[in-house]
């Protein structure tokens, strides 16, 4: 090569990479959509809980609310040859001083993570194996198994079973039906932002996304249930 | 009658100056490392411990005390602070791996390749595909040093080329527990190579910057990071340059271990190119052997795990580069991390790549000035990219002290 035209040549390569850099540069700036919203969402590598005692999916925090003989723990299962996280629960139907025997499977979403959370649908595989209850007059549920919303105002509850779709309001507390049949893998899909604006709830700046299995001592007996694979569908920003 | 004494040179007396400060340095060491034991080595409860820290500060006495001989001496002893410095890395690996961490360890890349190491050779079960999470809970790996994907899933897959584990296969088979002292031999074996393979004269300083701080030399290697073992090979590259059938193998090995290294491959190559032989036919003759060699040492190791299943294989070496790894860094990157730009992955890792091309670019551009830097690229490279690791970083030093050991000895055989 001429030498005279090296100078040019770098001068060229030069300039070519600033520009992609710059264009890049661009384009990513202001989308910070890297970091996860939710972590350890398939319940992997399952840890010493230091405050229950027992083991915790690596993240997630779990509490149980039990009375002396009802029992409440979670594991790691395999269902139908899913490895799944599992919620088991016995209530003895005794008048404890809390009535619900319940775990909650828990992760807070803050700042930015709970904005994301609500630009995006949550998705999850559950296995009910029982039927959701409720009070007939009253509407108060007798069990649960789903997910909660707990924005520290208002309570969102999505509760997969057996029964049709629906949705109803009690104060605050705002129980969205999600048919899912008992005893199999359903894929579930969750739009909390349409449910807070139906609800006509302000979008909140942290809130706490729960898994929770349980009933009351209305409806005792062993109650378990099964999640899997929840990931969080981010629409493009 | 009275010896003649020995005329002083300027050189002679350079090299006593040096080989004292050898012994100094060592003694400054081991009294770091003895006061940082008996701070962190539970002294109440092992009792070993502390005959360990009473030996150290008394070999770091010694060694203050012998700097101040006379030269003779110091000579005749010249290889005590060598000894002295593998020994108080032994300890403090010890005492910061058994002691401090009590045996857990602390990466997750250590648990799935010790995990792995145990189950490939059952025919039915390959790693590469295989969800390794299992080996999270075996070996209670820190909470702290688990590395996540974008969406927040834990990475449970084996994602580095199967040089790593067949590496660690012979001692899980021989009953080894803790792979952490295998990564340590390899570190004795750099550590060694460097000394042996460098004029007399360079010995008293080479291995300083080795032991410059404790995160090389000891805290990395107690903290589960595997890194030693593809460092050791590319040492030998960098010592072996000018003789591409050893470099090429050597290189190889190193690429088998873990994905660092391959950002080498075209410097390695335009060096080979314009370093050796005279002619074209020279060059190309030199640049193939080069090339063929790393690629036999590549695959060699991992044809067995390419011929069973080559996607997973594939998929699974391929994580690091994929991007499909969360955005965490010393590096550049920190930046976004820490809030202050708000700026995408995509555009860290366009900007290493741009660098990477840049180096490129300019290696061959300013071959004379650059010709021995190009060990120091992959540290640059992954400065820029969204995971820019401390690891990434200061392990180039032995290799770095190794090329400055091999330009010594080519602008002592040929001054112009």
């Amino acid at each position: 090569m001429n030498p005279k035209w090296r100078p040019i040549l770098v001068l060229i390569y030069l300039i070519a990479l600033a520009s992609i850099v710059a264009v890049s540069f661009h384009q990513s700036y202001g989308k910070t959509g890297d970091y996860p919203v939710v972590l350890n969402p398939k319940f992997k590598y399952f840890t010493k809980d230091p405050i229950t005692g027992g083991q915790k999916p690596f993240l997630w925090e779990v509490t149980y609310t039990e009375g002396p003989n009802d029992s409440a723990f979670i594991r790691h299962d395999v269902v139908d040859g899913e490895e799944c996280l599992g919620l088991h629960v016995y209530q003895d139907g005794a008048n404890d001083t809390y009535s619900w025997a319940n775990i909650h499977v828990k992760q807070a979403l803050r700042g930015q993570a709970a904005s994301k959370f609500f630009k995006s649908k949550l998705a999850v595989w559950v296995y009910p194996t029982f039927s959701f209850v409720h009070d007939p007059v009253s509407k108060e549920p007798r069990n649960v198994f789903g997910i909660e919303i707990n924005d520290g105002k208002h309570l969102l509850w999505f509760i997969f079973s057996d029964g049709p779709n629906g949705s109803y309001q009690i104060r605050n507390h705002r129980i969205i039906l999600a048919n899912a049949p008992l005893n199999q893998w359903t894929h579930v899909q969750i739009d909390v932002l349409s449910q807070y604006r139906q609800a006509g709830w302000e979008e909140p700046r942290d809130l706490s996304l729960i898994l929770i299995s349980g009933a009351t001592n209305t409806a005792p007996g062993n109650y378990a249930g099964y999640y899997r694979d929840l990931s969080i569908e981010t629409a493009p920003s | 009658m009275s010896s003649k004494p020995e005329p002083h040179t300027s050189s002679s007396r350079y090299s006593e100056f040096t080989l004292r400060i050898l012994y100094v340095f060592s003694s400054g060491f081991l009294f770091y490392e003895g006061f940082k034991n008996w701070l962190r080595g539970r002294l109440e409860t092992h009792p070993e411990v502390v005959i360990l820290c009473v030996i150290t500060y008394g070999v770091a006495l010694v060694l203050l005390v012998m700097s101040m001989l006379s030269f003779k001496v110091v000579r005749r002893f010249k290889v005590v602070p060598l000894v002295a410095l593998l020994f108080v890395t032994a300890v403090s690996i010890y005492v910061v791996a058994d002691v401090q961490y009590r045996g857990v360890y602390r990466t997750d890349s250590m648990a799935f390749t010790h995990y792995a190491s145990e189950l490939w050779i059952f025919p039915s079960w390959n790693p590469y595909g295989s969800d390794l999470q299992k080996a999270l809970e075996m070996f209670t790996v820190d909470i702290d040093y688990i590395t996540l994907k974008p969406d927040g899933d834990l990475v449970t897959n084996l994602n580095y080329p199967a040089l790593h584990i067949l590496f660690f296969t012979p001692f899980v088979y021989f009953g080894f527990q803790d792979m952490r002292w295998v990564t340590f031999f390899f570190e004795i074996a750099t550590v060694l190579l460097l000394y042996w393979k460098s004029p007399d004269e360079l010995r008293p300083v080479v291995l300083i910057p080795f032991f410059a701080g404790s995160d090389l030399a000891i805290n990395f290697t107690a903290g589960c990071l595997g890194d030693f073992l593809w460092i050791l090979p590319l040492t030998i590259t960098a010592f072996y340059a000018r003789k591409p059938m050893i470099a090429g193998f050597t290189y190889g090995l190193a690429c088998a271990v873990k994905q660092e290294p391959w950002i080498l491959l075209p410097f390695l190559v335009a060096w080979t190119w314009r370093a050796l032989g005279v002619d074209r036919r020279e060059k190309l003759a030199a640049t193939a052997a080069f090339l063929a060699t790393a690629v036999i040492a590549f695959l060699l190791p991992n044809i067995f795990f390419i011929l069973k299943n080559p996607q997973s294989w594939w998929t699974d070496i391929m994580t690091p580069l994929s991007g499909d790894l969360i955005a965490i860094s010393q590096g550049i990157s920190t930046i976004t991390q820490m809030g202050i730009v708000p700026i995408s992955r995509t555009f860290y890792l366009t900007l290493a790549v741009a660098v990477f091309l840049f180096l490129l670019f300019t290696y061959n551009f300013c071959f004379r000035e650059l010709k021995h830097a190009m060990w120091t690229f992959p540290a640059v490279i992954m400065w820029f990219s969204p995971r820019g690791l401390q690891n990434y970083f200061v392990y180039l030093i032995p290799v770095c002290l190794a090329a400055a050991v091999t330009l010594y000895q080519e602008q002592r055989s040929d001054p112009s």
